[in-house]
């Protein structure tokens, strides 16, 4: 059997690590890069990924494939695919069933499948540096992914030929990271801001145990809003300055976004920059107009404030639910690449009161922590004394009842693995299906929450009332729903159907998988 | 000694195999009526020993599998106890249960000649003291498990053996008294 490592799979940037010896390594590419890029470009030949796909993107923009993660396990009506839809390069449209689904050079991937050549990347970097095969993985996901994002999570997974030993938290990992080296007894915050999600998670430290109280987030937070929400406002000054409306020129909006995270970058050492864009817009005639622009921190806090509030907000509130002020809080962990710009640093340093722990590097903490858990779970030598991690979900399981209200079955940060039984009568006579439709989100209408699916069983035909069924929901330790029933009359497991049910159908990924395609151009070169 | 590994499993196949018949009480090593206080102390002791990713490495899927189920039923004991409101709801649902007054496995009791000695090794001895503990207070279950847990350490010792058939019998009897109610202990949620 090969190594297992943990993997970072980022919406920017990716990471992998692994522990030997009792060391944790941050596996390097063969430039001395400990993070990967997560983009993935296509080429007429190959596919390539990382840093040589990120310099792709400019000559070949619509063949370069970005912040994927933020569609995977997504329904291609969510707000957030038809706004990445509207951003991107890359084509997105409707798969057949329901999916968030992408097209390049007039071929349609699954979002999996692009997280899988990010993981087979991740992959190969590893087996690089450690010398040996690696098949397993832990993976880290945001802590507020729900069901569908981490079922496509494990089958990206499954397509690159890893087996996924477990789905983590992303701020779990960051404060497993943070507490292995000591042996305390601590309360923590986690502040993960990343290039796509936002999670807050406060933690029990008690050496070797790690006890989530509470979590939340926002999957829809992340450094490409700060960028796209900074590419608005450049967009808006250009348009005052040419008397013209970009609202449909794809070319002008793809080089403000770029013009933003550049400027972003920047202005986490400087002052201000300035940006220039010698031919910013070229007109049917071909005549340039250049854009040039000095931006300032002070401008730069004002257009992206409002999502730095909202962060804080979530903290707040989390705060709430874990019983517990701030006085309480024995550290403070930044991590994600977000959390290196001042604003957001000194916006958390004042909610929490205190000055942010700096100790763990916040693009490398959430890929060492998983290489731990991945070491607990796999290896025998005690070389790292393993610990525990006791997880919640982030959030509540329901299914719909009359009147399309949401009944909890299962309310968010309950600890995992963890099951809940409910009995189900049939209501008519000789009712031969009994139909399920499980929820997942903190909305009181079913409507405002992500169906999971409708659980279909087949019942005997008998007088209403007198069939009962007994339906288990559970949720194990990668936060994945289950769902089983069992009959009263037969008391036996009954057969339940799913429908509505997004992702990869196994018989799909199965096919997707990188070692069974023929086709060499889709095997991604090194 | 035995490898910590290996004492974890036999705990979680022998909880695995009294878990209908396990109060709350006992999946986190609890007695009856302790302070509120003690629950959040027990669960996160429970934890750190029987959690499924302290047996993960090299075990079976079938080692997995009974693994989830204690720790599921562990934490299901843990929100209901952590709760002060549901803990007394299902304290009452107890006593109003199998708790009832059983002479006959009293006397028993109060027969029984001084065993505390039967133990050779130290880590048998701890779990043995445990069982008679359990004995005492009548919780037949809880000295079973406890046994069993002893007889991880001393297979061959006669006397836990011997308690062992005890214990079963003075279950039996507990369920007999009551109706064969003894797996009302447990809470159902429907």
């Amino acid at each position: 059997m090969g190594l297992a490592v943990g993997i970072d799979l980022g919406t920017s940037n990716s990471c992998v690590a692994c522990v030997r010896g009792g060391q944790v390594i941050v596996c390097e590419d063969n430039e001395g890069r400990r993070t990967q890029p997560s983009v993935v470009a296509f080429g007429s030949r190959s596919v390539v990924v990382g840093h040589r796909a990120k310099k792709q993107i400019l000559h070949s923009p619509e063949g370069t494939v970005t912040s994927s993660k933020r569609l995977i396990g997504r329904r291609f009506e969510d707000a957030e695919v038809q706004r990445m839809k509207s951003h991107s390069a890359f084509g997105v449209f409707r798969g057949d069933n329901g999916d968030a689904r992408l097209r390049v050079h007039g071929k349609s991937y699954a979002p999996e499948e692009i997280s899988a050549h990010v993981l087979s990347h991740m992959k190969r970097i590893a087996e690089a540096q450690l010398g040996e095969t690696v098949d397993r993985a832990v993976i880290t996901v945001p802590a507020y992914f729900n069901d569908p994002q981490r079922q496509a999570t494990r089958d990206a997974a499954q397509i690159a030929g890893l087996e996924c030993i477990r789905i983590l938290n992303e701020p779990t990992a960051a404060a497993l990271a943070y507490g292995y080296t000591r042996s305390t007894k601590k309360r923590i915050v986690v502040y993960d801001l990343g290039g796509g999600t936002f999670d807050v998670s406060i933690l029990r430290v008690d050496g070797d145990l790690y006890e989530v109280i509470a979590t939340a987030g926002d999957t829809l937070l992340g450094g490409d809003d700060f960028d796209i929400a900074a590419s608005e406002e450049l967009i808006k000054l250009f348009e005052a300055q040419t008397k013209q409306s970009f609202a449909d020129n794809r070319t002008v909006r793809l080089r403000m976004r770029e013009a933003a995270e550049l400027a972003k970058i920047a202005l986490s050492e400087a002052e201000e920059v300035l940006i220039d864009l010698p031919s910013a817009w070229r007109t049917v005639q071909g005549v340039d107009h250049s854009f040039t622009y000095t931006l300032d921190r002070h401008t730069y806090a004002r257009w992206v404030l409002p999502l730095v509030q909202k962060t804080l907000a979530i903290c707040e509130e989390t705060m709430k639910t874990a019983k517990m002020n701030m006085r309480h809080i024995d550290a403070v962990l930044l991590v994600g690449g977000m959390t290196r710009y001042p604003l957001v640093r000194e916006a958390a340093q004042h909610l929490f009161g205190r000055v942010p722990d700096t100790s763990v590097n916040p693009d490398e903490a959430i890929a060492v922590g998983a290489a731990i858990q991945a070491h607990t779970l796999t290896s025998t030598d005690e070389s790292m004394a393993p610990s525990v991690l006791l997880d919640v979900t982030s959030q509540s399981l329901s299914i719909r009842t009359m009147g399309g209200h949401c009944d909890v079955l299962i309310p968010n940060n309950t600890p995992i693995p963890t099951e809940h039984s409910k009995v189900f009568h049939t209501a008519v006579d000789q009712q031969t299906e009994v139909r399920i439709a499980v929820y997942q989100g903190e909305g009181r209408q079913a409507d405002m929450n992500e169906l999971l699916g409708q659980f279909v069983m087949e019942v005997p035909p008998m007088p209403r009332g007198q069939v009962r069924i007994r339906v288990t929901f559970s949720i194990d330790a990668d936060g994945i729903v289950q769902v089983r029933a069992v009959d009263s009359v037969h008391g036996q497991e009954a057969s339940i159907r799913i429908e509505a049910r997004g992702g990869m159908s196994p018989e799909e990924v199965k096919q997707a998988h990188f070692g069974s395609v023929a086709d060499q151009d889709l095997v991604p070169e090194k | 000694m035995l490898d910590p590994r290996l004492r974890t499993r036999f705990e979680i196949e022998t909880i695995h195999e009294l878990l209908p018949e396990l109060t709350h009480y006992h999946l986190l090593g609890l007695k009856y009526g302790c302070a509120q206080d003690e629950v959040d102390v027990a669960f996160r002791n429970e934890s750190r020993r029987l959690h499924p990713d302290r047996v993960s490495a090299g075990a079976t899927p079938e080692l997995k599998a009974k693994a989830n189920d204690v720790y599921k039923a562990i934490n299901e004991a843990y929100r209901l106890l952590r709760d002060p409101d549901a803990r007394l709801a299902y304290d009452q649902q107890m006593t109003s249960g199998p708790g009832k007054e059983d002479e006959d496995s009293r006397r028993t009791a109060e027969s029984v000649r001084d065993p505390a000695k039967a133990a050779r090794t130290p880590k048998g001895e701890k779990y043995w003291k445990m069982a008679l503990q359990c004995w005492e207070a009548r919780d037949f279950t809880g000295c079973k498990m406890q046994i069993q847990f002893a007889l991880t350490f001393e297979p061959d010792n006669e006397v836990f053996k011997e308690w062992m058939v005890k214990a079963q019998s003075g279950l039996e009897n507990k369920k007999k008294d009551t109706g064969g109610a003894g797996n009302s202990y447990r809470i159902r949620i429907s």
